[in-house]
C-alpha cells in the first residue's frame, strides 16, 4: 500500500506522530541555518583587506555613487565570492547526502567514480597549460573531465550495478591520483604550489562568469534529488538486505547517481576539491535533524552552504592578507564540530 | 555479502581447501620471480655474476656491490615488509569496519605520519639547537612511525567512547575526521613553505628510496607483532563478520577482538609508513584482489593479502626504479600504475 | 655607449619633467599574448611573485609598493632571499604584503597600483586584476633571467640600469673564461632528494653562471630539456662525476652543509668515498638561498665562488 500511494499518499500516511515530533526540530534547524547564512553573507560582504565603510558597502550594492575600486571590490570580488560559496557548498552537501544514501556507505563520495579527480585534473591542466584562458572555461572543461572519467568507469564496468562498478571506479580514480602525484613530484615548485591551493579547495578565482552555469546545474541536480527523495526513503526501508556498498541502480537510482556526479563535477570545477563538505555535511545533517531523505538533503545542502561560506570568509580574513584556502579552514573547524556531534550521539551509533 | 554466501554454497569443501594452496603457491612463485628481477634490474646494468658475488662476498669499495646491497637488496626487503604490512592492514580494517572502502587512511595512520614529518621539518629552525639537521634526517622513519601510531591511538580512543563501544561506524567516522584534520594541518604548512614542499613531496607520494638498514630493523618488531596478533585473531574475525550478536553467541568478546585487530593494523601500517611514507592504494585493493580470487576465510585471506601486497609493492618498486631509468619515480605513484590494470581485470571478471 | 645612455636618460628625465607621468601610456605585449596599455613611467607597481618579479625590480632600482612574499613559522613575512641579495625586505622597505600563496585581491586594490605584474603560474584571475590597474603577466620559466629582466626593464624604463648590471656580470664571466679554459673542465650541480638525486638542466643562478662560463656538463645533464629537472636514480651516481661538483643546502631553516651531506648519505651510504669528486675534495656546498634566485646579485656571488674553486682546482692539478 505504501509503495502504491507513494507520491501523494505516503506523505499523509507517515505524517503521523513521528513526523509531528520531528518537524519543529527540522524547521528550527533550517531556520537557524538560513539565519546563519544571511548573517555570514552580510559579514563577508562588509569585511576585507580594503577598508570600506558600511555606508559605502550599501551604496555599492544598491548602485550608488562610489569610487570605482570600491564598486569593483564589493560587486566584482566579494559578492560573486559569497554567491559562489553558497551555491558550491550547497551542491557538494546535496551530492554527498544523495550518494551516501544511495550507496548506504558513510564513506561514499563522488571520488568513488573518479569524478573529483577527473574534474580537478582537467582544470589544473587548464590553469597551468592555458593561463591565457579565463576562469569561465573552468566549468565546461572540469565537467568534461569529470564526466569523461565517470563514463570510462561505466564503460569498463559494462553495467551499473554491484560491487564491480565501485571497484572499477576505485581503480580508475587511483590511476588519476597517480597521474596527479607524478605532476606534484616532478613539476616546477611554483606550479605545484598553485596546484595545491586549487586541490585544497579555494574560492580565490570567484568571478561572475562562473556563476550562471553553475547555478543551472545546481538547480537541475537539486530538483532531481528532491523529486526522488521519497522514493529513496522507500528503497532504504524496503531493501534492507542489499549489500552495504552495492550501488543498486534502478530507475530512481540512476537519477540518484547522475545528479550528485554532475553537481560534484560542476562544483569541483569552480572551487577545487572542497571534498570534505560532501562527506561531513550529510553526517552532520543526520546527527542534527534526522528523519527522511528530503529533510536530510535540505539540511545537508544548507549545512554545506554555511560551512563553505564561513570557511572561505574566515580563510580570507583571519590572517589577511595571508589567504588560507577554504578547504583547509573548513576541515580544521569542521572536524571538531563533527566530533562534538558524534560525541553527543556516542551511545546511539 | 550475498556474493560471499552464494560463492561458498556452490563450492565443494575439497576445492575450498585446494584453491587457497594453489593461489598461495602461485603468488609465492610470482614473488620469488619479482624479487630476483628486483635485484637484477635497475637504472644501472649489472651482470648477474656481479649480483651474486655482491651478495656472498661484499666488497665495500665496489660501486656495483654497494648498489646491490645498499640500494637494491635494502629496497627489496623494505618492499616486502611494507607491501605485506599494507596488504594485511587493509584486510584487517575492511573486515573490522565492515566497509570494503576501508583502508589504512581510515585509521589516520598515513595522515598522522605525514603531519609528524612535515611539522618537524617546519619547526626544524626552532629544533636546531636540540636536534641538528642530520639527526632529523636519520630520524624521519621514527618520527613517521610515531606520528602514525599516535593519531591511530587518538582515533581508536575516541571511537571507543560511549556505551555502544567501538562500532564500525564510529571507527570509520572518527578515522576520517582525524585524518582530514591532520591532512589539513599538513597542507597548510606545505602551502606556506615551498621549500619544505620541495623537500618532502617525494616522501609524501610514498617512496622506498633513501632508507637505511637501521630503519628496516627498527620496523620489523612492530610489524612481526602485528602479524602474529592478526593471525591469532583471524578465526574470531570470521565469526565477527557474521554479525556482533552471532559472534557474541559463539563466545567471542566483540569489542576486545575489534580493538585488538585494529591495534594489529596500527602496528603493521605504522611500520610500513615509517619505511615508505604514506603509500595509498595497496591497502585498499589487495584484499579485494584476494577476494576476487574466490577466498573468503580470514585465516586464508590474511596470509594471501600479505603475499599479494608484497608482490604488488616489489613489482611497483622494480618499475619505479627501472622503467624510466635514469629517471626514478616515487614507488607510491607506480603502485597504482602497476596495480590498477590487474585490479580492474580481476574486478571486471566478477559476475555482477 | 655609456655616454649615449646617459644622454638618453637625461632626455627621458627632461621629457618626464615636462609632462605629468601618469598621462603617458604605451602598449606592451605580455607573455599571455595580451596587449596592454601600461603607464610609460609606472610609479606604484604591485608584484605577484617575490623571487621572479620583486627582486629583479629592486635590482633595476624600482621599489614595488606591494609584493607577494612568504611567511616563516613564527609568523614573520619575508621576500625569499630578499635581504640576502638586495638588502630589501618587508621590514626594511615600505613594501606592503599581499599574500603568500593565494593573493589577497583586496590588498592589491588597497595598494592603489598603477601597474600589476603577475606570472602565468599565479592563479589569480587576470580579469580581476586588470579591473584594478593595467596588468601584465611575465613567464618565469621560459627564456630565463635575460627575458624577465628585459621585459621588466622595458616596463619600468630602466634599460640603462639593466645595461650596467649586465656589463658587470659579463666582465666577471670574461675574467673567468680568461683564467682557465672552461671548455676543458666538466662541472655538475646536484641535490639530494629523498634518496634520489635531483639534477637541473640549469640550476638557477648557479647553473646560469656555469653555462655562461662555457663549462662542460656530464651527458646525463645535457639530456635534460632546457629549464627542466630530473630525479636521477642513486645507481647512476657515477654518471655525475665531474671535475667540480656543486651542491646546495637549505640555509633558510638555518641548516648547515651537514644537513645536505646527511641527505646525500641517505641517497647512497658512503657516497663520498665512492664518488671521486667528493673523495678528492672537489665537491662544493653553497647556501641554497644564494643560488635560488634570478638576480644579478646571485650571479655575481656565484661567479666569484666558481672562480675561486676553478683557481683552487688548477693549483691542485699542478
Amino acid at each position: 500500500m505504501r509503495t502504491v500511494a507513494r507520491a501523494a499518499g505516503y506523505r499523509r500516511f507517515s505524517a503521523g506522530p513521528v513526523s509531528l515530533r520531528l518537524r519543529p526540530r527540522a524547521a528550527g534547524v533550517a531556520a537557524a541555518l538560513v539565519a546563519l547564512i544571511c548573517a555570514g553573507a552580510a559579514f563577508a560582504l562588509a569585511s576585507g583587506s580594503l577598508p570600506i565603510p558600511l555606508r559605502a558597502v550599501m551604496a555599492a550594492l544598491l548602485g550608488g555613487d562610489v569610487p570605482p575600486e570600491v564598486a569593483h571590490v564589493i560587486t566584482g570580488v566579494r559578492l560573486p565570492r559569497v554567491v559562489l560559496a553558497l551555491i558550491a557548498g550547497a551542491m557538494l552537501g546535496l551530492s554527498g547526502a544523495a550518494l551516501q544514501a544511495l550507496t548506504r556507505n558513510g564513506l561514499a563520495d563522488p571520488g568513488l567514480v573518479g569524478v573529483k579527480e577527473g574534474a580537478s585534473l582537467a582544470v589544473l591542466v587548464l590553469i597551468l597549460a592555458f593561463p591565457a584562458l579565463g576562469a569561465a572555461w573552468r566549468l565546461p572543461v572540469g565537467m568534461a573531465g569529470g564526466l569523461a572519467v565517470a563514463l570510462a568507469v561505466v564503460l569498463i564496468a559494462r553495467d551499473l550495478s554491484g560491487v564491480r562498478f565501485v571497484l572499477v571506479g576505485i581503480g580508475v580514480s587511483w590511476l588519476l591520483a597517480s597521474a596527479l602525484l607524478v605532476f606534484i613530484t616532478t613539476a616546477d615548485i611554483n606550479d605545484v604550489e598553485t596546484a595545491l591551493v586549487w586541490l585544497a579547495g579555494s574560492l580565490h578565482a570567484a568571478e561572475w562568469t562562473l556563476i550562471p552555469a553553475l547555478a543551472v546545474w545546481g538547480a537541475l541536480g537539486a530538483g532531481a534529488l528532491f523529486a526522488t527523495a521519497r522514493a529513496a526513503d522507500v528503497a532504504l526501508l524496503g531493501d534492507a538486505a542489499a549489500t552495504g556498498l552495492g550501488v543498486r541502480l534502478q530507475r530512481t537510482g540512476l537519477f540518484g547517481l547522475a545528479a550528485p556526479v554532475l553537481m560534484t563535477a560542476a562544483a569541483v570545477s569552480c572551487v577545487g576539491s572542497l571534498g570534505f563538505v560532501g562527506l561531513i555535511a550529510p553526517h552532520m545533517a543526520r546527527l542534527v535533524v534526522g528523519g527522511g531523505q528530503a529533510a536530510v538533503l535540505a539540511a545537508s545542502g544548507l549545512l554545506g552552504a554555511a560551512l563553505v561560506l564561513v570557511a572561505d570568509t574566515a580563510g580570507r580574513l583571519l590572517f589577511a592578507p595571508l589567504q588560507i584556502p577554504a578547504g583547509i579552514v573548513m576541515t580544521l573547524a569542521g572536524v571538531p564540530l563533527f566530533l562534538f556531534l558524534l560525541w553527543r550521539r556516542r551511545d546511539q551509533i | 555479502m550475498s556474493l560471499a554466501v552464494t560463492g561458498l554454497a556452490t563450492t565443494r569443501p575439497r576445492r575450498r581447501l585446494a584453491r587457497p594452496v594453489l593461489i598461495a603457491s602461485g603468488l609465492m612463485l610470482l614473488l620469488v620471480g619479482l624479487a630476483i628481477a628486483h635485484l637484477g634490474f635497475g637504472a644501472r646494468a649489472i651482470a648477474p655474476e656481479v649480483v651474486v658475488r655482491a651478495l656472498i662476498a661484499f666488497d665495500a669499495d665496489s660501486f656495483d656491490h654497494n648498489v646491490i646491497v645498499e640500494l637494491r637488496l635494502l629496497r627489496l626487503l623494505a618492499a616486502l615488509v611494507v607491501g605485506a604490512g599494507l596488504g594485511l592492514t587493509g584486510a584487517l580494517i575492511q573486515s573490522v569496519t565492515r566497509n570494503p572502502l576501508g583502508e589504512p587512511h581510515v585509521l589516520g595512520l598515513n595522515a598522522g605520519a605525514a603531519l609528524a614529518v612535515v611539522t618537524t621539518l617546519t619547526l626544524s629552525s626552532f629544533l636546531g639547537p636540540v636536534l641538528p639537521a642530520p639527526a632529523l634526517a636519520a630520524g624521519r622513519p621514527l618520527v613517521a612511525g610515531l606520528g602514525a601510531i599516535l593519531l591511530c591511538a587518538a582515533v581508536l580512543g575516541v571511537a571507543a567512547l560511549g556505551r555502544t563501544g567501538m562500532t564500525p561506524l564510529k571507527v570509520t567516522l572518527c578515522g576520517v575526521a582525524f585524518s582530514a584534520f591532520a591532512a589539513a594541518l599538513t597542507s597548510a604548512q606545505l602551502l606556506l613553505d615551498d621549500q619544505t614542499l620541495a623537500t618532502v613531496r617525494l616522501w609524501l607520494a610514498g617512496d622506498l628510496s633513501g632508507l637505511s638498514y637501521g630503519a628496516l630493523w627498527a620496523a620489523l618488531p612492530p610489524a612481526m607483532a602485528g602479524l602474529a596478533l592478526a593471525l591469532v585473531l583471524a578465526g574470531r574475525l570470521d565469526a565477527l563478520a557474521m554479525g556482533d550478536q552471532m559472534a557474541a553467541g559463539l563466545g567471542i568478546h566483540v569489542a576486545r577482538t575489534r580493538l585488538m585487530a585494529l591495534v594489529a593494523a596500527g602496528l603493521l601500517c605504522g611500520a610500513a609508513v615509517s619505511l615508505a611514507g604514506p603509500i595509498g592504494f595497496v591497502g585498499l585493493v589487495v584484499p579485494h584482489v584476494v577476494k576476487a580470487l574466490g577466498v573468503r576465510d580470514m585465516r586464508v585471506v590474511l596470509p594471501l593479502s600479505a603475499l599479494a601486497g608484497a608482490a604488488l609493492l616489489v613489482a611497483a618498486d622494480l618499475a619505479a626504479r627501472s622503467l624510466f631509468a635514469p629517471r626514478e619515480l616515487a614507488t607510491g605513484i607506480v603502485t597504482a600504475l602497476v596495480g590498477v590494470p590487474v585490479f580492474i581485470a580481476l574486478a571486471a571478471r566478477r559476475r555482477p | 655607449m655609456i655616454a649615449l645612455l646617459r644622454l638618453a636618460a637625461l632626455a627621458l628625465a627632461f621629457a618626464v619633467h615636462l609632462a605629468p607621468a601618469h598621462a603617458q601610456t604605451r602598449l606592451f605585449t605580455d607573455d599571455l599574448g595580451r596587449t596592454v596599455e601600461v603607464p610609460a613611467r609606472p610609479q606604484r607597481i604591485v608584484s605577484l611573485h617575490d623571487l621572479d618579479i620583486t627582486l629583479p625590480l629592486i635590482e633595476l632600482g624600482v621599489l614595488p609598493v606591494a609584493s607577494h612574499g612568504r611567511v616563516r613559522s613564527d609568523g614573520t613575512r619575508f621576500l625569499r632571499a630578499g635581504k640576502l641579495l638586495t638588502g630589501v625586505d618587508f621590514d626594511t622597505a615600505p613594501i606592503a604584503f599581499i599574500g603568500a600563496n593565494a593573493i589577497d585581491i583586496e590588498a592589491v586594490a588597497a595598494a592603489k597600483p598603477d601597474l600589476i605584474i603577475t606570472s602565468p603560474t599565479r592563479d589569480t584571475p587576470v580579469s580581476q586584476l586588470e579591473r584594478i590597474a593595467p596588468t601584465v603577466s611575465i613567464e618565469h620559466l621560459k627564456g630565463g633571467p635575460d627575458a624577465i629582466y628585459g621585459k621588466l626593464a622595458a616596463l619600468t624604463g630602466t634599460e640603462g640600469r639593466l645595461a650596467t648590471l649586465k656589463a658587470r656580470y659579463a666582465a666577471q664571466i670574461a675574467q673567468l673564461r680568461g683564467l682557465v679554459d672552461t671548455a676543458g673542465i666538466t662541472v655538475v650541480s646536484f641535490q639530494a632528494n629523498q634518496g634520489k638525486i635531483t639534477v637541473f638542466h640549469t640550476d638557477r643562478a648557479l647553473g646560469r653562471v656555469l653555462r655562461d662560463a662555457g663549462f662542460r656538463f656530464p651527458k646525463i645533464v645535457e639530456g635534460i630539456p632546457e629549464g627542466g629537472r630530473m630525479d636521477v636514480s642513486a645507481e647512476r651516481l657515477p654518471d655525475l662525476e665531474a671535475d667540480l661538483a656543486f651542491g646546495t643546502f637549505r640555509s633558510d631553516l638555518g641548516h648547515g652543509p651537514a644537513a645536505e651531506m646527511a641527505d646525500m648519505e641517505k641517497v647512497m651510504p658512503g657516497w663520498c668515498r665512492l664518488m671521486k669528486a667528493c673523495r678528492e675534495g672537489r665537491y662544493v656546498l653553497l647556501p641554497r638561498d644564494e643560488t635560488i634566485s634570478n638576480t644579478f646579485a646571485a650571479l655575481n656571488l656565484v661567479a666569484a665562488v666558481v672562480e675561486a674553486e676553478v683557481i683552487r682546482l688548477r693549483l691542485a692539478r699542478r
